[in-house]
């Protein structure tokens, strides 16, 4: 685990211009932030803000149009594309509004899935998805397929497979946007827990009791941030 | 992420959907059966007619037969000679590349009795070379031999066909009595049956059955009491090496143009058009099999394609999420490649299956005949490994467009 208030990623001035067709849609603009070991930050901000387009970009999962993108020290806007798949593999952990669960394999499976693209052998895989699984809570529904679990539960499985790779960064869009209050609650629980853990985490979220729980928030609007509570 | 979980994977996608994978499949099954069936009988007309030439003196059998005399030559037409035993002599002694030299004459056949039994067989007058020029064989006794021939002896090797109507099963036969239109000859050898036991093979049966009855006595014992003039019907050479096949054929013509006075009254056959003509309907065969058969396969290839597009349309979220989760270009495409691999590889094996219980029925319908299908492992596994390349060429497209998704688009699409 890293030091606490080392920067693990960051943004300088990026630019992200969506082309379709004729029109350009700037979704970010000129953005510069530095995310550091330990932080629990809260992306807000309207619809349509570039939240999910920033977070995809500090991720690894999209590339910014202009700008830096420094992820544990690395300039990552230049990296050929297998080189960005291992980091989203190994150093980033994705947790989705729709769980995004594979829906033919077990929880066990869906968990194993980044482990088994990392290389890791059958044994060790299985042993460190169950410990995973265990840890969010599921260890009685590991042989489950995802619709046989409740929303909370999926999103457990989803948390689980983006936590088994060990990742220097969490990233959650609207992870409680598709559950009701009780059980969004119980998951901020676990990102709580997480972070308390030492984890760093970055979660996307329209939800002010959300926001609360952060230590940082940065708010949105227009593709640039308009507020940043600082660490 | 390995190839044979890709494979465990592959096989799981096609039994989930097992009629939408059958249907798939089906192209491929149709095309690899019908890919090695065509080889199976393009096979077994091939070794069928090469069995019955062999059977009939083979490429290195040469022969001169009676020929019109050119227009120019009509004038002289009673100076020429007919075909002698002294025209096998002159062969013999100027031609060095024939090694072996049959004068026959044909004795038009006639009945054969045996105590009280009699049948009919098709009788001929040969010499010891008959054997080697025509490529028999000897199953009881010996052939007819030199001494038989410059004694005039009364001897006769009989075809397996006329012992068996004639004697006992298991009787004794060599050194019996039988009569040939009504003339004494004694039984001196029986002929080993065609397509029993010859060569192994099994085909043919209802042609051999008439081969079978040919039985044989001395040339001049036959020209003696039977035809009455010292004429050859025919004068068939073996020669040795069948690359200078041309050369002893045009060596064997000059010969023979002096032994009967420059009169063109014969002609040399070789057995070289008949085996070219074989090669020509078997090539046309192959090609006409072969492009049905590369039709289906094609055919089988697009429907693999069709479906793999479909069924990644289908999924473009979980390539999305795989993505998202680390996986790299190659791994989706070497998941989609084997899925199309799997497919056309149970397709293959089906195919094959398929093709051999198609080549046993007919095997069963044609087996006493030339054509019978002939079975060979090499041609299966070569239509097999058509159908996984079949597989690996229309499965690539797909595969590439799947490895391509951009993560972000894939994962937000519906
Ligand atoms: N693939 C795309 N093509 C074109 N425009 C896009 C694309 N993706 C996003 N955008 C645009 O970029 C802007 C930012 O989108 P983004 O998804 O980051 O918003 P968001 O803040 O996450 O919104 P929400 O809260 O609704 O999820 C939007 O105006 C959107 O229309
Ligand atoms: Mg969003």
């Amino acid at each position: 685990m890293r030091q606490v208030g080392e920067c693990v990623a960051c943004l300088e001035h990026v630019t992200k211009v969506y082309s379709t067709g004729s029109v350009a849609v700037t979704a970010l603009e000129d953005v510069s932030v530095e995310i550091r070991a330990g932080e629990f930050i809260a992306i807000t901000g309207p619809s349509g803000s570039g939240k999910s387009t920033m977070m995809h970009i500090l991720g690894c999962l999209d590339r910014a149009t202009s700008g830096r993108v420094i992820l544990e020290g690395r300039d990552i806007s230049e990296v050929t594309a297998n080189e960005r798949a291992r980091i989203r593999n190994a150093r980033v952990g994705f947790v989705f509004q729709a769980f995004n669960l594979l829906s033919r394999f077990t929880v066990q499976q869906n968990v194993e899935l980044p482990l088994m693209y990392a290389g890791v052998g059958r044994r060790e895989r299985w042993e460190r998805a169950r410990r995973m699984i265990e840890v969010v809570g599921l260890g009685d529904r590991a042989d489950h397929l995802p619709q046989q679990l409740s929303g909370g539960q999926r999103q457990r499985a989803a948390i689980a497979r983006a936590l088994v790779n060990d990742p220097a960064l969490i990233f959650a869009d609207e992870p409680t946007g598709n559950l009701d209050t009780k059980t969004g609650g119980q998951i901020l629980d676990l990102f709580s827990e997480l972070h308390k853990q030492g984890r760093t985490i970055v979660i996307v979220t329209h939800d002010a009791e959300v926001a609360a729980r952060a230590t940082r928030r940065i708010a949105l609007r227009d593709g640039r941030i308009i507020r940043d509570s600082g660490w | 992420m390995g190839i044979l979980q890709g494979i465990i994977v592959g096989f799981k996608e096609i039994w989930a959907h097992k009629l939408r994978s059958f249907l798939t499949m089906l192209g491929v099954i149709l095309g690899v059966a019908a890919l090695a069936s065509m080889f199976a009988f393009v096979e077994g007309m091939f070794a069928g007619w090469k069995q019955a030439m062999e059977e009939q003196g083979g490429l290195e059998k040469l022969s001169t037969n009676e020929s019109q005399i050119p227009e120019k030559q009509r004038a002289y037409r009673h100076i020429g000679r007919q075909r002698r035993v002294w025209d096998m002599v002159s062969v013999r002694v100027n031609v060095p590349g024939v090694v072996e030299v049959s004068p026959e004459v044909d004795l038009q056949g006639g009945l054969v009795r045996y105590r009280e039994k009699r049948t009919w067989a098709p009788v001929y007058g040969v010499g010891r070379g008959s054997l080697r020029v025509n490529n028999q064989r000897v199953a009881q006794g010996r052939f007819i031999t030199d001494v038989d021939r410059v004694r005039g002896a009364r001897v006769i090797v009989l075809g397996s066909g006329i012992v068996e109507e004639l004697f006992e099963k298991n009787a004794p036969v060599l050194g019996r009595m039988v009569y040939f239109r009504d003339e004494p000859f004694r039984v001196v050898g029986v002929m080993q049956a065609y397509g029993l036991g010859f060569r192994g093979m099994r085909r043919g049966h209802d042609f051999m059955r008439w081969r079978n009855r040919f039985s044989y006595i001395p040339l001049e014992t036959g020209m003696e009491y039977f035809t009455g003039n010292k004429d050859l019907t025919w004068l068939n050479y073996k020669v040795g090496d069948t690359r200078r096949l041309d050369r002893i054929a045009e060596a064997i013509q000059n010969t023979l143009f002096l032994t009967h006075r420059r009169l063109l009254n014969f002609s040399i056959g070789t057995n070289v058009e008949m085996f070219e003509r074989f090669n020509e309907i078997t090539g046309a065969f192959g090609i006409s099999l072969g492009i049905i058969a590369s039709i289906s396969l094609l055919v089988g290839g697009i429907g693999i394609m069709n479906i793999m597009l479909a069924s990644i349309n289908e999924r473009i979220q979980e390539i999305g999420i795989r993505k998202a989760i680390g996986a790299r270009d190659r791994d989706i495409l070497i998941q989609v490649l084997v899925e199309a691999v799997v497919l056309s590889l149970t397709g293959g094996l089906l195919g094959v299956g398929v093709s051999l219980a198609l080549t046993g029925v007919i095997g069963v319908i044609l087996r006493n005949t030339f054509s019978a299908p002939v079975v060979r492992a090499g041609p299966l596994v070569f239509a097999f490994c058509v159908s996984v390349v079949v597989g690996i060429l229309f499965g690539l497209y797909p595969a590439a467009r799947a490895a391509k998704l951009d993560p972000i688009e894939a994962l937000r699409y519906e």
